[in-house]
């Protein structure tokens, strides 16, 4: 490749790194937590899901039948059990849907009975519009940072928007990287970590750039499509084949198309549908089944499976009777190979594919991932103060590290106050009144932490205080928990509650040996250039 | 059982890297023999996972070693 094309390619790379970084850094890093949000950490954070139980299909059975003889009758048009699973619900939650309104609601609207999984006890209902019901679910210090990751808290479509460009950029940087740096065989295994600290960040910048290549293309290109499929490609193909009706889109592609009711009476089978799904894919998890046309001669039952040996999530098709029909994917029975692309997509950016062994895989190269913008602005910053004739100051080169160190380290630390606050909420505040902490607590921790950083002069003191505050409050996880949780490591009631706390504390101490490798300075660069 | 399995296939990736990394062994047979130990791990994540998940989960099992490695056991010359 000629030279002149590296070199705008090089300043691509450097161009997009340097002003994309700390929203990079953001994305990844809340990326590679949210990896472990479902269900492993909400299942940490929720104590009704704690206790592993299977709830008898029978049971379920029995509670759709008594409540959709509760509901008027324009409230079974749609009946969805969700099960409490730690992917969306931590209660077993039956959702009767009106898709036209009734005669308080001009809009979509429902009735929902939220049931305890382990008594089966009526915990909450809930009747009103849909949206407010799903946009008000209970949540939690897990699933608020997978939240975070999804859409940045900016709303739909704008946070949308911005994570799905920040995937494009992460695949224009990572492809550009790999063009410019053209001994890649040779800088596999360099890194030289006795030769001062600008030499090892940029070895480490390009040891984790090219191993992680391959993810980070993968990871950039399906977050781009998550990040702007629904708010740029669904309308611009229903411009393009469907004169812009998007719902006539949708409606063509559902796989889940509303039924013709007969209004002949026949029981639905649920207990069958649920004991044949169970068989077929004994790995799976049943996360939720929709009822369509309940006790109905033309009912229909849709179950949602994830895991076994699928690598996509599942649907299973049923008529009311129990019988099986067929299996697809989430977009149904369409054809082509860019379906299935689109469909292991999904899979292969949040690595739920195959159990916690992948997702700590995902884990890994989620962080990895999140220190390739980091180092890289290093790397800018750095090669900008040597030389004769240096670009930035001394004291530009302290205030750029500090704003780093309060913009990423402060997301870190906000990440890490989350955990022991939301062992506190548990032990305090009840059901969905936790949804009210969660985001003052986040962003008013980040936001301290930033404002730290225009008067904290020494930006290496300043970064040994964030690795500290984080082990601190990683630490205090686990007691925290052994005296307020029902479940903790001392009863060990819980193997999962046991093992998170553990692992928080193994995070906590790594931070508080970083704190501790990390030599404190009595007086900051920009000081000794002054002097 | 499926442990076990995972934990042999990490060490058949690790084997592999090492050899990558070494500068001991004739070319041709040190290739051989990373591929080699590439496939034996390839095999062991297909019998625990499925055969997409297994690729999937070979390639990026090679990668986060593959970084380890070159973070512990890095060159100090270029």
């Amino acid at each position: 490749m000629k030279s002149i094309t590296l070199k705008k390619l090089f300043l691509l790379h450097s161009w997009v790194g340097v002003v994309t970084a700390v929203l990079l850094f953001i994305v990844a890093f809340t990326g590679a937590l949210a990896v472990l949000a479902r269900p492993e950490l909400k299942i940490w954070a929720n104590q009704s899901l704690q206790q592993t139980q299977h709830i008898p299909n029978s049971e379920i059975s029995t509670l759709v039948n008594t409540y959709h003889a509760q509901v008027p009758k324009e409230f079974g048009e749609n009946i969805h059990v969700f099960m409490p699973t730690g992917h969306n619900f931590h209660l077993l939650a039956l959702v009767f849907e009106s898709h036209h309104g009734d005669e308080n609601y001009q809009q979509e609207v429902l009735r929902a009975f939220e049931f305890d999984p382990a008594s089966l006890a009526l915990v909450n209902t809930y009747y009103g519009p849909s949206k407010q019901y799903y946009a008000n679910r209970k949540t939690d210090a897990a699933s608020y940072i997978g939240e975070f990751h999804a859409d940045l808290h900016l709303g739909r479509p704008i946070g949308l928007i911005l994570t799905g460009f920040l995937g494009l950029t992460l695949l224009v940087s990572t492809v550009t990287g790999l063009f410019i740096h053209r001994k890649l065989i040779k800088e596999l295994f360099t890194f030289r970590w006795h030769k001062g600290f600008d030499v090892t960040i940029s070895d480490g910048h390009k040891v984790m750039g090219i191993w992680g290549s391959i993810f980070n293309i993968v990871i950039g290109f399906s977050g781009a499509f998550l990040g702007l499929a629904t708010v740029i490609l669904l309308p611009a193909a229903a411009f393009v084949s469907f004169g812009g009706d998007q719902d006539k889109l949708i409606e063509t592609f559902t796989a889940i198309p509303e039924p013709i009711i007969s209004y002949v009476n026949q029981p639905t089978n649920i207990t069958a549908i649920l004991s044949d799904a169970q068989q077929r894919y004994p790995h799976a998890v049943i996360l939720d089944a929709t009822v369509m046309a309940h006790n109905d001669a033309n009912a229909q039952v849709y179950l949602r499976l994830l895991g076994g040996e699928a690598v996509a999530s599942q649907l299973l098709h049923y008529n009311g009777q129990g019988e099986y029909i067929t299996s697809m994917s989430s977009f149904g029975h369409i054809a082509g190979v860019s379906i299935k692309i689109i469909e292991i997509l999904f899979p292969l950016h949040f690595g739920n594919f195959a159990g916690l062994f992948v997702k700590l895989l995902w884990v890994m190269l989620g962080l990895a991932c999140a220190l390739m913008p980091l180092s890289g602005m290093m790397m800018w910053l750095a090669k900008r103060t040597r030389g004769s004739t240096p670009t930035l100051s001394a004291d530009a080169y302290a205030r750029w590290n500090r704003f780093i160190i309060g913009s990423c380290g402060g997301l870190v630390l906000a990440c890490c106050v989350l955990f022991p606050v939301q062992v506190l909420l548990n032990y305090a505040v009840a059901g969905a009144e936790h949804n009210a902490y969660f985001g003052p607590v986040f962003f008013y921790a980040w936001l301290v932490w930033l404002v730290i950083a225009a008067f904290w002069q020494n930006y290496k003191n300043y970064f040994r205080a964030t690795l500290l505050l984080c082990a601190l409050f990683l630490i205090s996880v686990l007691p925290f928990n052994s005296v307020l949780g029902v479940n903790n490591v001392i009863n060990a009631n819980s193997t999962l509650v046991a093992f998170t706390d553990i692992s928080f504390l193994i995070v906590g101490l790594a931070f508080l040996w970083g704190y501790l490798k990390t030599k404190p300075d009595a007086i900051a660069l920009a000081e000794v250039k002054a002097a | 059982m499926s442990t076990v399995m995972i934990v042999i296939a990490l060490a058949s990736l690790l084997a592999a890297l090492l050899l990558m990394r070494s500068k001991h062994y004739n070319v041709a047979y040190k290739w051989l023999y990373c591929w080699a130990l590439i496939a034996i791990a390839l095999a062991f994540f297909i019998s625990v996972y499925a055969v997409l998940a297994g690729i999937v989960c070979t390639i990026a099992a090679f990668t986060v070693m593959g970084i380890l490695v070159a973070l512990s056991k890095g060159k100090q010359h270029t």
